[in-house]
């Protein structure tokens, strides 16, 4: 499966940046890790609304365009050394599902 | 495909930075990571240099000749199992030196990593801190 990842920028407040995002995929999860340096594990605000996620830590908030449908429900964040990782579990919908075929 | 791309502009980001740093491998160079701010007052100067994800036991800094020099290194750690969409986080050795003023206390510098900011403390001497003198009217 190939397809390319659509980020966006908010309109952006005067102080605000833009990290740098890693993102990672396997047939469970995407995995997204952000640079925040300076911001500390209570200032990260995570939101989902469709498939538009916003990530906000300290001065750096960036949206990111989620190009498969996730369980908002089940998405976990950590933040350590100025970095964000996010894990955001597919929904059983967007997971492969593995047809087996009967050889008789 | 996809991978390929990210590869191919993996590797022009490094040697981009390669040719920065052999250009530009002296104080202060704007072109280089980590981003850096300095801040001054009447007691001395603060250097914060945004190292994200680097470990207390990657980093070295030195003070030699009047040059401060911080060296360090982010590894890339893919997480196995998984494949890259997107790769935009720097990664690598990296190095910034920064000449300092020479009313700086050498003996007197620290430094502290938090939240992936490192700050390093320089202080004026003494002698060189701004002193408020009263003038008397008489």
């Amino acid at each position: 499966m190939s397809y390319q990842l659509a980020i966006s920028c908010n309109q952006r407040q005067a102080n605000e940046r833009t990290p740098h995002f890693d993102v990672y995929e396997n047939d469970d999860e995407l995995l997204l890790i952000a640079d925040v340096p300076g911001a500390s594990g209570g200032q990260v605000e995570v939101n989902i609304e469709r498939q538009l996620l916003t990530l906000a830590a300290g001065e750096h908030k960036r949206s990111f365009r989620v190009p498969l449908e996730v369980d908002g429900e089940h998405i976990t964040a950590e933040a350590k050394n100025g970095v964000v990782t996010l894990h955001l579990p597919k929904s059983e919908r967007a997971k492969p599902r593995r047809i087996s075929v009967n050889v008789s | 495909m996809w991978n390929n791309w990210q590869d191919l502009e993996r590797t022009f980001r490094t040697l981009e930075r390669q040719a920065a740093r052999s250009f530009y491998d002296g104080p202060a160079a704007h072109v280089e990571w980590p981003t850096s701010t300095v801040s001054s007052d009447d007691t001395g100067f603060v250097l914060e240099l945004e190292v994200p994800g680097v470990r207390e036991q990657d980093l070295q800094i030195t003070v030699e000749n009047g040059v401060l020099t911080v060296r360090g290194e982010r590894s890339f750690e893919a997480p196995p199992g998984y494949r890259v969409q997107l790769q935009e986080r720097p990664f690598g050795k990296f190095k910034r030196a920064f000449r300092l003023s020479n009313n700086v206390d050498t003996e007197a510098v620290s430094a502290a990593l938090k939240d992936g900011v490192l700050t390093v403390r320089l202080p004026k001497r003494a002698e060189a801190q701004a002193r408020q003198i009263s003038v008397k009217v008489s």
